[in-house]
């Protein structure tokens, strides 16, 4: 295999992994596990391809395409995220009556976007991977189309985040007009040698009014509940996993590396909208009766959190970015692992995610109860979980850069106490509640018990011993 | 009552728009005259500065005008090839074997009452016809006639044919729509489902052809079959022809595929509500629309004005008319007379049951022919378009026998199973043949570098 | 003599009162495809602005976008959009909008935020950027060589892109099978 080859592989073999699925489907058609099957084997061979590439710089197709230990980082990542939603999900739709294939198949073309975004050097290719990563999430939160929820939630989704991406695409039009290049490079080169002009003010507005709306910022956040309650329970969790992390790549590649010349005019905004997002995203989630739109108002908060890394990244920082790149880690095992006991819970069709659902769990399932302990204490931040050094390292960042991030990093803290309120209000209700009358159902098939058992494992580990990931991370983001 | 009243009180109808029309003719013709031999100089010199405007603006003009006599002649071959299929006689009273029909036909929508019903859109009503022909005639601005003949010879002709081609459906669902009546409005829908269906297999099809030639200018493509007859594209690229030649058919709204306007059906589809010259700019655009599916077909495929057999030999008759000065006009006067008598003395002397004006006639009859046939071989010979052109009319009009034939034979596909075949089958037919094209042309430059 | 660089009495290139007119008419007829009240009329509206953008490029030089513009998204997707309108609306049913309570807010907001990019893209002088990889829009020659050199991999995984939006599209449509039937 040529060099450029092999340089591209993940990508190609999650792509051909799509489509093999589908092709799978139509041989044995209507089986529940072979999709899956198929699936896994394309996300094993991507991941020893990018084992294989070994994490050094390559490069492909005259430039539009750069691997390098980033790009091998997040393309883990978002395996470990694919194939923890392929684990949880099949029994899940496949009980309600809808097929796994196109699931499947869908889910690895949005990883190939996500992988996109993270090797892109061109903004027209970054585009294109976005779009590759979040269009497949339209129609995921819709794939229950004979439930309405489903489908109001995935129309929502669908036309907010078709107009965000089209302002973004407006931004950054605007953006190569006023640096003549696509390139990220060269933008940041032309941006650090030639002057802010008032279209560079309107594209950088209209970039961050884009990007927030990806990863849904307050306040550009109002499709994420709705379309996070009306999905299926995995799939929700995938939702808010996947796009976010896929969007927070995009964010480091335009904010990071484009626009890092103008970093003194977006680092003010983002602040003040990672505060925003932090505190109304807790705010609300205290409020919240149902867990599916309790854990959406947390993923709003979590993104905060993970903005405030971009913060201290952008004040010049260096440990913002692996603060996110670590949180995106943590953050994808714990809120996994969380979707995936609400999965198990819903082992009935038609059954719901209601608070005083979750009553009395500790007595009858005591394993699923601990399990979901430990993903809402990571979730929380509580010590020995990842959830805590996650939190931990992206507040350090915000304090070590100084100024204004520091009375971020104190928001942020404040914010983590609040959230402690109703994370550990589900625990008081998994533990010291009666149980609801008659119990809600619950099913781990067996796929369903190895997701929660990875998404145990790594949020167990990330917490205990960090510095396995820490490693990684200062790979991904040294020079 | 004067003389002049009585006068115009006596004259026909139509006496009287000629009494009209001659005066106003006379002195237009002279200040027109007047004027250009006053400013005739200026116009020169402003024509010739602006000749690409000019020649711009003439090629659509003329291109314009071309297709109401096309629309007539094909609309008079389907009427009578039709019923000769049909062991009828078809028209026959006005025009020689009834070849004037058609423009009395034309002439009828003309005249008839234009009505529009109560209940319709009434702009976009009104500007449907207008689009549907507008799009016809655009296209066939593109077509290369020959060489030397092509109004525009765009850099992009193929992009610009589809591009423009796939206008025309939007003026049958205006159509359609604006009607207000269920039958309207499902022929609409019918067209709109068509079209889009069949433009994918008939933009793709070509694509190989495009991947051989280089160019989507469709001159250039004309040329690139200039060669023997193998270098046509139907014997290069078998499979396309035939997609395209389906696709096309599809897209005329030609039968088997007339599902737009099935009368056993949907009455008259889209053009259900329209009556006088509104239905008639539909019914000429469909006429139209088989013109140039047939040329862009013969362009394509055919060699367009390539002839299929190259002469051994090509003449060169050199005549200096210049030279004769004075003797011109007078040869012109009198080479018909002594042609004529010349050609009628054989059969005066032949028989003397032949009577002389029987002769005359017979000697004229004989003379015409023989000096259209010598007039004729000079042009073709002295002007290559000419021959391009016969050349291009012929395979074109080949083609429009067959689509009449092919309504004159094949009953009408189900709508469902039309919109079946041009996703099942077509569509990967046409993706075979660009892979199979590019493959081919990968597999025999490869081994160049 | 020939034509005039500039139109007599105004000053101004052909090219540029070709370039406002077609402006003029995009900008109308998208003002009328947002205020219309008969869908079918709007959507007719955004084919005559799509058509008149396929101008501006052509006045532009990028003739090959502009026939992309027309084949693509006069052809298929606005006679799609017509196609869907008519296959779900009635004429004889009302021509109000349902939803329509926040009219006068929208309007504020797209004609605030117009004036903000008019002024902020008026005030900028784009003659100072250098364009590096622009491609030179004269054929097509040169435009495949673009498309498929520096920008092969956007190019080939917009393929992929729209793959993904087929499949997904075609499960949402289609019809459930039998088996598929068993809805709690």
């Amino acid at each position: 295999m040529s060099g450029e080859m092999m340089t591209i592989a993940p990508l190609l073999t999650v792509i051909f992994g799509a489509v093999a699925v589908l092709i799978a489907d139509m041989v044995v058609p209507a089986r529940r596990y072979t999709p899956i099957a198929v699936a896994l084997a394309a996300l094993g061979a991507a991941a020893v391809f990018i084992t294989a590439q070994g994490g050094g710089v390559t490069i492909a197709l005259a430039g539009a395409y750069v691997t390098g230990p980033f790009v091998s980082y997040l393309g883990l990542l978002g395996i470990t995220v694919t194939t923890i939603t392929l684990l949880m999900t099949p029994d899940h739709v496949g009980d309600r009556g809808y097929p796994t294939a196109e699931f499947a198949s869908i889910l690895l073309f949005a990883l190939a976007g996500a992988i996109l975004v993270a090797a892109s050097t061109d903004l027209v290719t970054l585009f294109i991977g976005l779009e590759l990563l979040v269009i497949p999430g339209y129609l995921l939160a819709g794939y229950a189309k004979r439930d309405p929820l489903s489908t109001e939630g995935a129309v929502k989704y669908f036309l907010l985040g078709s107009f965000s991406s089209a302002i973004l695409l407006f931004g950054i039009v605007l953006l190569w007009g006023s640096s003549g290049t696509a390139s990220l490079s060269g933008i940041a080169a032309a941006l650090a040698s030639g002057s802010a002009t008032p279209a560079l003010a309107v594209a950088l507005a209209l970039i961050t009014t884009g990007a927030s709306f990806k990863i849904a910022a307050v306040p550009f956040h109002y499709w994420t509940p709705d379309a996070y309650q009306g999905s299926p329970t995995p799939i929700t969790g995938y939702l808010s996993v996947g796009p976010k992390v896929g969007a927070f790549a995009l964010a480091i590649k335009l904010f990071l590396v484009a626009l890092a010349p103008l970093a003194l005019l977006w680092v003010p905004v983002v602040a003040v909208l990672a505060a925003a997002t932090m505190t109304l995203g807790n705010l609300v989630a205290l409020t919240q009766l149902n867990v599916k739109r309790m854990l959406a108002y947390s993923s709003i908060a979590h993104t905060g959190y993970l903005m405030v890394g971009l913060v201290a990244a952008g004040l010049g920082e260096v440990a913002g970015i692996s603060g996110i790149l670590f949180y995106g880690a943590a953050y994808a095992f714990m809120n996994l692992g969380a979707f995936a006991v609400l999965t198990a819970i819903q082992g009935r069709p038609g059954s719901t995610t209601q608070l005083s659902d979750l009553a009395g769990l500790g007595r009858r399932h005591p394993l699923l109860a601990i399990l979901a302990a430990v993903f809402l204490l990571s979730l929380t931040g509580i010590p020995p979980t990842a959830g805590f050094f996650a939190k931990a390292y992206v507040i350090l960042a915000a304090v070590q850069a100084g100024g204004a991030a520091a009375l971020l990093a104190i928001v942020a803290v404040l914010n983590a106490a609040v959230a402690a309120c109703y994370y550990l209000r589900v625990i008081i209700y998994l533990f010291m509640r009666e149980p609801a009358e008659p119990p809600v159902e619950v099913a781990t098939p067996p796929l369903l018990r190895i997701g929660l058992i990875l998404a145990a494992i790594g949020t167990i580990a990330l917490g205990l011993a960090p510095t396995l990931l820490i490693e990684a991370v200062a790979r991904a983001i040294a020079p | 009552m004067s003389g002049a009243a009585l006068v115009w009180a006596r004259l026909t109808p139509a006496g009287r728009i000629l009494a009209v029309l001659l005066p106003v003719l006379a002195v237009g013709g002279a200040l027109t005259t007047a004027l250009l031999i006053v400013f005739g100089g200026a116009i020169a010199a402003t024509i010739g500065a602006n000749l690409p405007i000019v020649r711009f603006l003439a090629a659509s003009v003329i291109t314009f005008l071309i297709t109401v006599p096309t629309a007539f002649l094909l609309i008079y071959m389907e009427m009578k090839i039709i019923a000769l299929m049909n062991l009828r006689i078809g028209p026959d009273r006005i025009g020689p074997a009834g070849a004037v029909m058609s423009i009395v036909h034309g002439l009828k929508v003309l005249m008839k009452e234009d009505y529009t019903p109560p209940s319709v859109d009434v702009p976009v009503f009104t500007l449907a016809p207008v689009v549907v022909y507008l799009a016809s005639f655009m296209t066939v601005m593109v077509i290369p006639f020959a060489p030397e003949l092509t109004s525009v010879g765009l850099e992009l002709g193929l992009l610009y044919f589809f591009a423009i081609g796939g206008l025309g459906v939007v003026g049958l669902m205006m159509a359609g729509w604006s009607s207000f009546n269920k039958y309207s409005l499902l022929g609409g829908i019918r067209a709109a489902a068509q079209a889009i269906s069949y433009e994918i297999p008939l933009t793709l099809s070509v694509v190989g052809i495009v991947i051989l030639t280089g160019t989507l200018s469709l001159p250039k493509i004309v040329a690139a079959q200039s060669g023997s007859l193998l270098d046509w594209f139907i014997f290069r690229q078998p499979l396309a022809a035939i997609i395209f030649f389906i696709a096309i058919t599809a897209e005329a709204n030609r039968t088997p595929f007339d599902n737009t306007e099935a009368d056993q059906e949907i009455v008259a589809g889209f053009a259900t509500e329209y009556s006088g010259m509104r239905f008639g700019f539909f019914f000429f655009a469909e006429y139209v629309n088989v013109f140039i599916v047939s040329a862009l077909f013969s362009a394509v495929f055919l060699g367009g004005s390539n002839a299929p057999l190259v002469l051994p030999f090509h003449p060169e008759i050199i005549i200096n008319l210049g030279s004769l000065g004075i003797m011109l006009p007078i040869l012109a006067g009198i080479a018909p007379v002594i042609g004529t008598l010349v050609c009628a003395a054989p059969i005066w002397f032949a028989s003397s049951r032949i009577k002389t004006w029987q002769a005359l006639v017979a000697g004229f009859l004989i003379f015409g022919g023989l000096s259209t046939a010598a007039i004729g071989f000079w042009a073709w010979a002295m002007i290559p378009a000419l021959g391009n052109l016969i050349w291009f009319l012929i395979k074109t009009f080949s083609l429009v026998f067959v689509f009449v034939w092919m309504r004159g034979t094949l009953p009408r596909a189900r709508i469902d199973q039309l919109m079946g075949f041009a996703w099942k089958w077509l569509l990967p037919a046409s993706l075979l043949n660009i892979f199979a094209t590019a493959l081919a042309v990968l597999l025999t430059t490869s081994g160049g570098n | 003599m020939p034509l005039p660089p500039t139109i007599p009495f105004i000053g101004i290139t052909w090219a540029d009162a070709l370039f406002l007119l077609l402006g003029g008419v995009v900008l109308g007829s998208a003002t009328l495809v947002v205020l219309g009240r008969d869908i079918i009329r709007n959507g007719l509206m955004l084919i005559l602005t799509l058509g008149a953008l396929a101008g501006i490029y052509v006045v532009l030089g990028a003739s090959i976008v502009a026939g992309a513009q027309v084949l693509v998204y006069i052809g298929a997707i606005s006679v799609l959009i017509l196609f869907a309108i008519m296959l779900t609306q009635s004429k004889s049913a009302s021509a109000q909008l349902n939803f329509q309570t926040q009219a006068l807010p929208a309007a504020l907001a797209s004609a605030l935020i117009g004036i903000l990019l008019a002024v902020a893209l008026g005030a900028t002088q784009w003659g100072s950027t250098v364009y590096n990889d622009t491609p030179d829009p004269a054929g097509t020659a040169t435009a495949a060589a673009v498309l498929f050199g520096p920008w092969l991999l956007a190019f080939e995984v917009a393929s992929v892109l729209i793959l993904a939006a087929v499949i997904g599209g075609i499960y949402l449509a289609m019809k459930p099978a039998e088996s598929e039937e068993i809805e709690a």
